[in-house]
């Protein structure tokens, strides 16, 4: 068993759009990737929730930005994977490759 | 940068600061909806947002809702599963309502009657006074009037801005996205068959765009058609189009006549569009020169459209700044004029509607409250009643929560059963009164086409049910669930009427209806009385067996005061040799019509104080039967005769008030006096004082008037008034064939008999007064209720004691005499309370009618004299039944 704690599905969905947006990872875009790549519809609240949750893991950590008048004056925080962060990541990625691994011609669409 | 709707950001703030990432959300939000504001409008970005909002109000409730549900359910349902221990709840609760079949229909019936008529005047108020107009968002629309500093009289913003001011206020402004004026344009449209007398209004290019409308054919007019005018074009109504050109679809570029001239018809109005006050055709504004210089004739009225983001104190602001600009620039015509901005509702609504809707309503509370004291009253009675199954409840474990919940499920289940029952009654008493209004006066009511049952008054008035319900039975549940068991069980259910403290409150809810009664029917018998007095008292003339006909004459085919005075004199002639017909004369306005002229006059001897400063009049032109077909007395001098013509000396009648202004104790015939601005400036002796008549209920009352010879100065008005010497309204149809044979193209205004033209003037203030009397009746009729259920309830808990009493040697009589003495007494000191009240709404009261209501003593008098005796009969029956108690029985029941 790997060091780094097990991420869920969504997790491991918010830390991609996370890695995906770079250096401008705070709540909007994240949202914006997740629903543009993801093609589900995901509750506003259960995204921050489980940005809550990963960074209470340690798997993310967080800065806040200027506030800001187009937020009605309210700061952006933005997201960064921590070294446990990727670790989960790529562990919860290679246990999907290993149970996948043989079923391809099942599981890729045609 | 584009901003979140103010509303729903507050909502947004209130449910971030009770969620964690409440902040981000809303810092998010706000920067989505910019970026949606930009991409997709402001209209999708606002609507996105309030849907994000209600989302986010559902999470934050779901949160809120988990932690105090659950300690509201562990109080009421502990350990039950809600729902079912509700529905359980509500059975126990049916039962209960049907053990007392009485008792519950009592209480839904008193319960229906206040919610009914606190739902129709809610009705009212709702169409009449809260959104009377049914315009694309009527809230960001204001109304610009001109008023004079000096003058104290209420402002009628309606018809008070000069032309030239208006000009210069659309080319400075900053806060109204457009501003537009109109004007009252009276036409004789012919065209299709008959012609008619149609209401319209000139506009200016700003009017349509600026109340947002399509036309349902063709066009609106536009900055083309009111420069460098006359154009002759006009967008006519869709109800004029559908009737009278059978909704043509080739309509527009046709010609139509109107005043006698060719109109081309440039578009058709939407459906249902009729504002102003039920026109029928609009036509450009004259914006010719000499209308751009005009600062003296106040006759337009000025509507604007807000811009984005400004609102009506920005508007007010701007305004001052611009009429002051205005002012210095042409000081002589604007020295004491300012303009003023109100609110679209508030300036288009007749002035007193949301006074006096409002005091029906509170009316209507008024009466709500005083049944609610019965229920009350009953569920006291009962609850006592009850003492033993739930000292009994109490006594096997039942939990106080618990009888209370059970009490309050009851009272939701009463409102429940009421609520039908008083939509009914309002729906009922809705349609009888809008039966009673004269189809002529609607469209000058905004909104009396929407007074009825909706949505919003079913909500409206379930959740007064539901408070009300509540209200009325939260004393009773906690007088109810406190019952000392012990004692109760041990007593078998009997104590000396029902306690002290459970006495004091029923008295006390008797003594309050009483109270709460003074003023309302003081109320009512104020408006009543007015009422009565203008609809049916003298008026100054005999309105009985006359029948009037109104005609406008146009300036195409009428220019030459000969020519009209031939027309007026070829009417009476005809109108005299019709059968059955004693006396016909013309004038130019009836008295109780919908409108008025006035003239300045100059008194000779005296200096001429300059216009705005001279005496004023009422003018009238009136052919010399005038008087005798009215059956207005002279008090002194003489009527006009025959041989007043254009030719002889200029004459007048003076009314009494005229001449009482003028020369105060001195006569007025011989005297000489002329009016203000005209041409001809010959003077005219007085040769006769006419009595005073009521010329309008609400402001001219016994006014100064003066009458001219007709043949002096013919109108293009036109009133032929006919006495009958019998039924006025069989004469109608052959008046109207007279006009017709004098001047086929000349429409009828209206043709109407005398009574009914006083009867559509004074509707308004009958029906208020019908209102007041239903109220107030209803009042009166709870609070006796009221009394006789207290009396009877304490004389059928005492009859132990009575026994006892009459046993030592009371008589029947002695016992009648104490319990009329105890209702006589509640009665009196809940009376004094009222009282006060009572003589503060006179004040306000005088205010609201437009001091039609004369403060009269003896109408307080006697409604203290009534109240009380009315309180003396309803003790009555329960007063012989306390004497008839046998003491043998009442102390054997023991």
């Amino acid at each position: 068993m790997p060091g780094a704690p097990y991420v869920g599905e969504l997790e491991q969905l918010v830390l991609l759009a996370i890695l995906q947006c770079g250096e401008d990872a705070y709540t909007v875009p994240i949202r914006r990737v997740l629903a543009d790549r993801s093609q589900r519809r995901l509750a506003r609240g259960a995204v921050y929730t489980s940005l809550e949750r990963l960074e209470a893991k340690g798997l993310l950590s967080s800065r806040l930005g200027e506030p800001l008048a187009i937020r009605g004056g309210r700061a952006r925080r933005y997201f960064s994977l921590t070294a446990a962060g990727l670790d989960a990541l790529r562990d919860a990625r290679q246990a999907v490759m290993n149970l996948s691994r043989g079923l391809e011609g099942l599981l890729d669409k045609p | 940068m584009s901003r979140p709707p103010r509303l729903a950001a507050r909502v947004v703030r209130w449910c971030a600061a009770r969620l964690s990432w409440g902040e981000t959300a809303f810092g998010d939000l706000a920067e989505e909806h910019a970026d949606l504001a930009a991409r997709r409008g402001a209209l999708f970005s606002d609507l996105w947002y309030w849907g994000q909002t209600l989302l986010l109000s559902a999470a934050a409730t779901r949160r809120l809702g988990s932690e105090s549900l659950e300690v509201a359910r562990t109080f009421f349902f502990p350990g039950d599963r809600p729902m079912t221990a509700l529905l359980n709840e509500i059975r126990v609760a049916g039962r209960a309502l049907r053990r007392y079949p009485l008792v519950t229909a009592a209480i839904v019936l008193t319960l229906a009657l206040g919610l009914g008529v606190n739902a129709a005047a809610f009705s009212m108020l709702d169409a009449l006074v809260l959104r009377p107009f049914s315009l694309p968002e009527v809230d960001r629309l204001a109304v610009v009037s001109e008023w004079s500093e000096d003058n104290s009289s209420p402002h009628d913003p309606d018809e008070s801005v000069a032309p030239a001011n208006f000009v210069d206020w659309r080319s400075q402004t900053q806060v109204f996205e457009h501003l537009a004026a109109f004007a009252w344009w009276q036409v004789n449209f012919s065209g299709g068959d008959e012609p008619e007398r149609v209401l319209g209004f000139r506009v200016s290019a700003d009017f349509f765009p600026m109340l947002k409308l399509t036309p349902s054919l063709g066009r609106f007019i536009g900055e083309a058609d009111t420069t460098g005018g006359p154009h002759r074009v006009v967008v006519i109504g869709y109800g004029l189009w559908q009737r009278r050109f059978g909704a043509r679809q080739d309509i527009v570029g046709q010609t139509v006549k109107i005043d006698g001239q060719y109109y081309d018809v440039i578009g058709v109005a939407p459906e249902r569009f009729d504002f102003p006050t039920g026109a029928a055709v609009w036509g450009p504004l004259d914006a010719g020169p000499a209308a751009l210089q005009d600062r003296r004739n106040r006759f337009l009225t000025v509507l604007g459209r807000l811009a984005a983001g400004r609102t009506l104190d920005d508007a007010r602001a701007e305004m001052k700044v611009i009429g002051d600009r205005v002012r210095k620039e042409h000081p002589v015509d604007n020295e004491r004029f300012s303009p003023h901005v109100l609110s679209f509702t508030t300036g288009m609504i007749d002035p007193g509607m949301e006074q006096i809707l409002g005091m029906i309503q509170i009316g209507a509370l008024l009466v709500l409250v005083i049944g609610g004291a019965n229920i009350a009253n009953l569920l006291l009675a009962r609850g006592w009643d009850r003492r033993r199954e739930i000292a009994l409840r109490l006594a096997i474990g039942a939990g106080r929560a618990r009888l209370l919940r059970q009490l309050l499920v009851e009272s939701a289940v009463l409102a429940a059963l009421a609520v039908p029952v008083s939509l009914t009654f309002a729906w009922g008493s809705l349609r009888l009164l809008k039966s009673t209004m004269p189809a002529r006066i609607l469209p000058f009511v905004p909104g009396w086409a929407d007074i009825g049952i909706d949505g919003r008054l079913m909500l409206v008035i379930s959740v007064t049910a539901l408070l009300a319900s509540v209200l009325f039975s939260i004393v009773p549940a906690l007088q109810a669930s406190k019952p000392n068991v012990v004692t109760t069980l041990r007593e078998g259910g009997r104590n000396v009427a029902g306690g002290r403290s459970g006495r004091v409150v029923r008295s006390a809810l008797v003594v309050g209806q009483m109270a709460v009664a003074v003023p309302l029917l003081v109320a009512t018998g104020f408006t009543g009385s007015a009422a009565r007095e203008f609809a049916l008292g003298p008026q100054g003339y005999d309105p009985e067996g006359v029948i009037t006909m109104r005609t406008v004459l146009v300036d195409a085919t009428h220019h030459e005061a000969a020519d009209r005075r031939r027309f007026a004199e070829q009417l009476i002639d005809g109108a005299s040799r019709l059968p059955g017909v004693e006396a016909a004369a013309t004038t130019t306005f009836v008295p109780s019509g919908d409108s008025n002229s006035t003239r300045e006059l100059v008194v000779d001897g005296r200096p001429d104080e300059g216009s705005g400063r001279r005496p004023t009049a009422a003018y009238r032109a009136v052919s010399s039967r005038y008087f005798e077909t009215m059956r207005i007395p002279l008090s002194e001098g003489r009527a006009f005769e025959t041989t007043d013509t254009g030719d002889t000396q200029p004459v007048a009648v003076v009314s009494q008030a005229l001449a009482h202004r003028l020369w105060p104790g001195e006569h007025a015939v011989g005297r000489r006096l002329r009016i203000g601005d005209a041409d001809d400036k010959r003077w005219i002796t007085v040769v006769g004082v006419a009595g005073n008549i009521i010329d309008d209920w609400f402001s001219r009352r016994n006014g100064p008037m003066l009458y001219i010879p007709m043949p002096q100065r013919p109108s293009y008005i036109v009133n032929l008034v006919v006495r009958a010497g019998g039924d006025p309204t069989a004469l109608s149809g052959e008046v109207r064939q007279l006009l017709k044979s004098i001047d086929p193209s000349q429409p009828p205004v209206y043709v109407m008999t005398m009574k009914g033209m006083l009867h559509e003037r004074t509707v308004g203030l009958q029906m208020i007064g019908a209102m007041m009397g239903v109220l107030g009746a209803l009042a009166v009729v709870l609070a006796a209720i009221g009394l006789y259920s207290l009396m009877a309830y304490h004389v059928s808990q005492r009859r132990h004691e009575i026994g006892v009493r009459m046993a030592l040697g009371a008589s029947r009589a002695t016992v009648i005499r104490q319990t009329i003495r105890r209702a006589w007494w509640l009665a009196c000191v809940g009376v004094v309370i009222g009282l006060v009240p009572a003589w503060l709404l006179t004040g306000v009261l005088r205010g609201v009618l437009f001091n039609v209501v004369s403060v009269r003593p003896e109408l307080f008098g006697a409604i203290v004299v009534a109240l009380i005796g009315i309180a003396v009969v309803a003790s009555l029956v329960p007063a012989r039944q306390a004497s008839r108690v046998d003491p043998a029985v009442a102390l054997r029941s023991e």
